[in-house]
């Protein structure tokens, strides 16, 4: 059966690619960083209205990463596993479409820019939480059961 | 959904970390079937059964609110 996972081997890189995302996008958009040499020169393509990528470029990080994460394979991938997977996906979507229902009724004018940023990520997050959450809860069970 | 997997385990004198291995699922698939958090898909059931050499019903009883 198809599983669309990513192999165990890319779960560490993905935490070091996420990492560095979180890190250039937290800099880039509350301080304004930005790397030159991701400046455009033709600034004035109709598709660009932004002259520097930097930002782009965390938030890709920031995906890539998370999905390497949350989508690679464990060493026993097995229907247990997929079970808490179809679970954390289910969790993740409901609780992202409820805190952005909060926020489209109590959040407006700028404030609302950093909802739309944030929403971007936030269901990859929940879910990726929630899955090593249930993961860790169980492996602290089976160590009490030792 | 009980079952007698523990009970089947231990007359085999077995651990969930052996029977995980020779089932091909990891430990916890095991605990939590054991304790009734997980219900096994039907193919696991029978690999289960035909592992420890019993009906899939000696292992698996349904309760009445199932």
């Amino acid at each position: 059966m198809r599983n669309f996972l990513f192999p165990h081997s890319l779960r560490r890189p993905g935490l070091i690619i996420t990492i560095l995302g979180l890190i250039l996008g937290v800099a880039t958009v509350h301080f304004d960083f930005e790397f030159a040499w991701l400046g455009l020169d033709h600034a004035h393509d109709i598709f660009t209205s932004n002259q520097n990528l930097t930002d782009e470029v965390a938030a890709l990080l920031f995906i890539i990463g998370m999905c390497l994460v949350g989508f690679s394979r464990e060493k026993i991938e097995d229907e247990y596993s997929r079970s808490i997977r179809l679970e954390s996906l289910k969790f993740a979507l409901l609780t992202h479409y409820l805190v952005l229902s909060l926020c489209i009724l109590f959040v407006y004018d700028d404030g609302f820019w950093y909802v739309m940023i944030y929403s971007m990520f936030l269901p990859l997050i929940l879910y990726v939480a929630r899955y090593f959450i249930v993961k860790w809860q169980m492996t602290q069970r089976l160590s009490h059961e030792e | 959904m009980k079952n007698k997997i523990r009970v089947h385990r231990a007359m085999k004198e077995i651990s969930q970390t052996v029977l995980a291995d020779q089932l091909g699922v990891s430990r916890q698939t095991i605990y939590s079937i054991e304790k009734g958090k997980f219900v096994p898909s039907t193919m696991l059931a029978l690999k289960m059964a035909s592992y420890f050499e019993v009906a899939v019903e000696d292992l698996f009883q349904l309760e009445e609110e199932d």
